[in-house]
This record gives C-alpha cells, structure tokens and sequence, in this order.
C-alpha cells in the first residue's frame, strides 16, 4: 500500500459574495489549492467531489461544477456525503495504487438555498415530516437529553458558548452569514453559522509533512427514535477504526495533540466529543472551553455549509499541526440526518 | 494491487411503477439476493457503498441514508455515490479502491432508483441543464439523443432503420430476461410506427422510466474462497466538459465521439490486456437509454471505425462469432437510471460466472460494461472476466 500525504489545502468562506457565481469559486479555490503546492495540473489523476445537488439547486450538480474542479478527462467521482467520507475515497485510490495525487473539493453556497427546507426534506415524509423537524431541532432533541442527563454540565454551556463565539473570531475575516431559527434549548450562541464554503484539498503518495495515518468510518440507524441521541456510536466506531488503522490499537485517542471535531450545534460538538473518546460522558462542554486541543477555530460557531465541514475540520487540523508543530491530531467529519454516518482521520506528521 | 471480484449479484424486478414495494423493501431484496448469491451474510461485509443519483427523483432527500438499515449499513462505513448515470458503476469504482486500499476486504454495493414515485421525473431530468443560457433551446434528455443521432446520420449515414434495429435486437434480448420491465419483443415494423419523441427517436427507441434495485458483493482476490467470481479486469472513469456545445467541434473528439468513453476504454483495455475487443469480448452491456446512443459507442469501444458503424449493426446481426450486444435487453428494457450503470456491470458478471440464465450467452470469458451520465459527461468502462490478472 501506498501512503498518503497531505499536500495543500485552501478555504474559500464567504456569504452572498454577488461577485462569483459557485463554478468561479470553485475553480479560484482548486486553482489556488494547485498553486499552493508542488503538483502540476497535468500529473493529477483523481478528482473527488462531495457536493449535493438540492444545495446547489440542481438536478445534478456535478455536471455544472465538476468541470470547474479540474475534472476534465480525468477520472473523476461525487459523493453525496460529507467531504471527509471523500477525503477517505481519495485515500482509498491513491493508498490502493489507483491514482499518484489526488484533489479532493466540496461546496455549499448557503447564502443561495434554504438550507432548514433542504434540511427537513431528509426526514421521512408521512411519520416525522408533519412534525415540521429540521437538522437544527434534531439537534436541539439531542441537547435537551443531554442536559437532562447531565445537570451540572449547564454550569459549562454558557462559557463553552462564549469560548466558541471567541474562538471563531478570529476567522471574522471569512465572513459568514446569519445564525438559523434556533429551536428550545438552543441560543443563539450555540448554533452554527451559515455560510457559503469551498474548500480543497490535494493528498499525494509523494512524502510531505502530514501522513494521513488512520481513517475509519461508520453509520447509525435512521430514524431518531432508534438512536441513543446521548451518544454518537458511529463517532465512537469511526474513531476507533481509524485508531486502529495508525496504531493497532483503537485505544489512546485522548492523548492525540489536536483534535478538529464536526458538529452542527454546539451540543452536537460536545457529544461528538465524548463519543470520540476525547473525554468522559457529560463532560464535552467542559472540554470545549478548557481543553485547547480541541476546535481551535470555535467550529461550526466559524462558518458552517454541508457538505464541505469534515474537510474543513481536515484542512484546519492541518494548517494547525503545520502551524504549532504538533505531532498529530484527530478530524471527524458528519453527515446527514443528525450525524447518522461519520469519518475519522488521523493525521500525523511527518519527522 | 489486490485483485477485486464480483462473487454476488442480486437484482429487484424492474418496473415503472412499484407501489406495493417501499424503498427498504426494493433494497432489501437486492441486497438479500446478493447476499445469497455470494453464500455470505451481512457480517461479513465490511462497507457498504450506495448510488443513489438525483435526489428529487426519490421524493427524499438522501433516501439512501432513511433506508440504511435495509441495507445492513448500520455500524458500517456506509458512502452515498451520485454521478447521475454513472452512479451505479461510480459505486462500483469506489468499492474496488476500498478493497484495493486494504480498508475492506468485502464491500457490498447497492443502487436504487424510484423516479415511479416522481410525477415530475422528465421535469427533474430537464433540471441537470444550464437553468439560463440552455433556456431558450429546448434541452431534454430526449431532444439531447436526438440531436446527437441526428448528427451520426449527417455523418456516418445512419438511417431511421438502423435506430429500429438496434431496439428490436435489445427487445428481443430482453423477452429472455426475467427482471426486464419490457419484455415484448417489438417488430422493427412496430417500433418504427411508435409515436416520435423527437426526431428521428421513436417512442420504443427510448428507454422507460422505471424503478428498482441492483446489489452486488465484490471481494479481495483472498477472500473469494472458492465462490464463482467475475474479476474486475480493467475499468476506467473520465469526466467531460459540461456544454455540449464545447464538445461540438472539439479536434479531439466531436460530441458523437464521446472521448471520454474512447479514454475509459483505452484504459480499461490496457489494464485487462486487450487490443482487440470484437475479437477479445463476447459480450457487451452498453449503457444507452435511446438506440442511437448505442451505435455512438462503438467506434470509442474500438469495435469499428466511426464510418462503419451502420454495416457493423448488420454483422453484429448476422455473424454469431461476434459480440453479443446487451443480452440482457440493456436500459430499452428497464432504465433506473441511478442503478442502470450498476446493471451492466451486474449482467456481465452474471455472464462471466455462468449464471445468466434464459439470456446466458456461451463461452463469455470476457464482457465489458459502459456506463453513461450527465448528458454522456461522464463515463466508465468495466473490463470483468473469468481470469485474475496480475
């Protein structure tokens, strides 16, 4: 098997920006992740797409946009699915001996759909859809069992709140766009941001500094009454298979040095915390303002857009590990409905 | 590389409408089928990777992930692949990396379609154009074949009959195939009185909508244990331009050229080691939902030069010794088009195996599959046979 390098990463994260219709941004962002990085256009084999048609509006809309992710005569594929489930398959070609460099983009352009409508089409549509639900109010189910079952968590949620506000300051400059209709127990403060985010990323067999050194994924049911809504099992799963990818052993998560975690909401963060086994149960608010390895950038507070946040937790954990000089670290990425399937990287870098 | 075989197929009937089936019931059956066809059970599969292509045509969004427990996917990594018509075979691809990367040993895959519950599915269909510079020009699916066998008629000097044809072949193909949504084998004479789509299509020179399910297992080289096995000896996907109008008088390949196809095969038979495919195939399951786009595939497939594509209808025809053209009835019998792609592939290694059935065809040591997408942007070729390559 081949190994799999990181090469170069590019965030495009904006909000109604009238100046660039998608397949502009799209292509400025893969043209600037190509720049950024040793590999010619011409030596890229694979390309790989995570993208939905219902957020980009399109009954098919990879056959507008692919060509501006540099997929021209190249093989190329589109997940509808989180775009760290793409980053896996990008791996899966280039560690298989599919393909030497790979990209790997995603997209959503909020600013242009109605992101809680598309959202409460994945319900099922004669016995949860009457009840008006969304992702957002899924998540709010999971908040208020979670507090339910670990009162004196409440004394963390409003600093963790405000920690993750103060955190994604610091990607002010990205501009995003409003925060959704919050849904009981839910603030403001704990929601995610909408934005409109391309992101792309090169992986390589070529050595860098970060080796893609574990990926595991896996799913829950359905339907949220079959699921615990305390816990993510397919987080917990995700997590260990990747562990047992790098070390044969799925043991030792919490002693990583970074950690990148995908949620919709804050309390989606905290619980996909615990399930990745970062820290104990009832104690993921606590983490996420006392434990700096974990969401440095505030997470979903920073800007949010399926299906482009598990490679935007990557790259992140990436730049981050570039940045701090850290050993390794931990990204997940989720996917619909509320969090059902999930993908774990581990990242390590390179002596 | 780790050899990748196809031990499992399992396919619903297809049909225009299936009512009585809900979605969980149409995948389980395939997946069921596939199970038992491959004599293992779902704790044996390690990934399970799904097509779905447009979600509007389902009536859910990521009706995949609602019907995920009828699938076995839970506690699985579990993908969802949409490249339109290239779904099923894109998923195929996906699950040949997992294994080959040394993530899954055994990867089930699984593709749907349900646009039966779409009132609106030619609607949807007409929504993968440009909304603003296509609007004025009546683009559809339809009047998109139309305009390309318009123009090998101009070119190569196809006529009307060969369109009827070719359909009477895939009809009478498809009278044997059991799971074929149409299965009345028409008269050349009939499918030429059939009410024009959009010239020179005719009504029963055009796919049906149809819904349905199609499940395969693959495994690595070292778990196949003995089962019977179609090895995935070459395959290939390439993507195009979006516009047509980009490909119209391109040097490298007009639109009828279809380049993409042309690279897919070329790679797909450097992989398998071929370099004569009439000769080095028996069987081909081509996607090609109208009769037209059939004949455009055979010069990229190597099978003839683009001029001689009408006489090489009448010897495929006349000459048993040659290939054998979708056994199966190929999309004119039964078209759901997220899982269309998977079907070819599905067909030829039941073919490859022995197991075809009323449709086997003798002595398929080889068959190789196409698949189509997005106004033919997209493209895959499988190579499958009886023989592991190294």
């Amino acid at each position: 098997m081949s190994e799999v390098y990181v090469e170069s990463f590019v965030i495009h994260e904006g909000w109604a920006n009238a100046e660039f219709d998608l397949t502009e941004l799209i292509f400025n962002t893969v043209r600037e992740t190509l720049d950024r990085s040793r590999i010619d256009l011409a030596d890229i084999e694979s390309v790989v797409l995570a993208a939905h048609d219902l957020v980009d509006g399109r009954g098919l809309t990879s056959m507008v946009t692919a060509p501006s992710a540099a997929c021209y005569m190249r093989d190329e594929i589109r997940l509808g699915d989180d775009s760290l489930a793409a980053i896996a398959l990008a791996a899966d070609r280039i560690a298989g001996g599919e393909a030497s460099h790979s990209i790997v983009a995603a997209w959503g352009r909020y600013s242009e759909g109605q992101p809680s409508r598309i959202s409460a089409t994945l319900f099922d549509p004669f016995f949860v859809a009457p009840f008006g639900i969304d992702e957002i109010q899924a998540s709010a189910m999971r908040a208020q069992k979670w507090l339910a079952a670990y009162p004196r968590a409440e004394q963390h949620r409003e600093s963790a709140a405000a920690e993750r506000i103060r955190r994604s300051k610091q990607m002010e400059a990205r501009n995003t766009g409003p925060t959704p209709a919050a849904a009981y127990p839910l603030r403001e403060n704990e929601l995610p941001r909408w934005a409109d985010i391309v992101v792309a990323m090169i992986l390589t067999s070529s050595p860098t500094d970060l080796k893609i050194a574990g990926i595991g994924q896996s799913a829950e049911a359905a339907s949220l009454g079959e699921r615990s809504l305390l816990t993510m099992p397919a987080l917990a799963q995700a997590t260990n298979a990747a562990m047992t990818m790098w070390q044969g052993t799925p043991d030792q998560v919490s002693g990583l040095e970074s950690f990148e975690i995908d949620g919709l909401t804050m309390f989606d963060e905290a619980i996909a915390v615990e399930s990745a086994g970062i820290a104990m149960a009832g104690n993921g608010l606590a983490a996420l303002v006392d434990d700096r390895r974990i969401n440095q950038t505030g997470g979903s507070a920073a800007g949010y857009a399926a299906p482009a946040m598990g490679l935007v937790r990557l790259g992140t954990l990436a730049e981050r590990m570039r940045a701090e000089g850290l050993a390794n670290g931990l990204a997940t990425g989720s996917s619909v409905t509320a969090a059902q399937t999930q993908t774990a990287v581990i990242l390590e870098a390179v002596k | 590389m780790i050899g990748v075989g196809i031990v499992g197929v399992g396919q619903t009937l297809y049909r225009r409408r299936q009512p009585e089936l809900s979605t969980e019931d149409l995948l389980y059956q395939a997946v069921s089928a596939a199970l038992d066809d491959a004599a293992i059970e779902m704790r044996d599969v390690d990934a399970v990777i799904v097509g779905v292509a447009p979600d509007a045509l389902g009536g859910v969004n990521a009706i995949e992930k609602l019907a995920i427990s009828a699938m076995g996917g839970v506690g699985k990594p579990f993908i969802r692949i949409n490249t339109g018509g290239t779904t099923g075979s894109a998923a195929v691809l996906a699950a040949r990396s997992m294994i080959r990367a040394g993530r899954a040993g055994t990867v089930l895959t699984v593709a749907l379609d349900r646009m039966g519950q779409a009132r609106t599915a030619q609607a949807v269909f007409n929504t993968i154009f440009d909304p603003i510079h296509e609007k004025d020009f009546v683009l559809t699916t339809v009047t998109m074949a139309a305009l390309r066998a318009s123009m090998m008629m101009s070119k190569y000097g196809y006529t009307a009959e060969h369109w009827a044809q070719i359909a009477e072949r895939n009809f009478r193909n498809a009278a044997r195939n059991p799971f074929a949504q149409i299965r009345t084998p028409y008269t050349k004479e009939q499918i030429m009185a059939s009410p024009l789509l959009a010239w020179p299509i005719h009504l029963y020179e055009a796919c049906p909508m149809s819904e349905g399910a199609c499940a395969m297992v693959l495994t690595s080289a070292e778990k196949v244990d003995g089962r019977s096995v179609a090895w995935i000896q070459g395959a290939a996907s390439t993507s195009d331009v979006y516009a047509m109008g980009d490909r119209t008088r391109r040097k490298e390949g007009d639109l009828i050229d279809l380049l993409t196809l042309r690279k897919s095969a070329q790679t797909a038979y450097q992989q398998a080691g071929i370099s004569n495919p009439l000769e080095e195939i028996r069987v081909f399951e081509l996607y090609a939902p109208f009769s037209p786009a059939e004949a455009m595939t055979y010069a990229p497939l190597g099978l003839c030069d683009g001029p001689d594509g009408p006489v090489l209808i009448d010897k495929l025809e006349q000459d048993p010794e040659l290939p054998r053209i979708n056994p199966s009835g190929g999309p004119q019998a039964a078209n759901p088009v997220g899982a269309t792609a998977m079907i070819r592939i599905a067909e030829c290694a039941l073919q490859v195996r022995g197991v075809a059935g009323d449709h086997q065809i003798d002595n398929v040591e080889r068959a190789l599959a196409t698949g189509q997408g997005g106004a033919t942007q997209f493209t895959t070729v499988f190579v499958l046979g009886q023989e592991l390559l190294q």
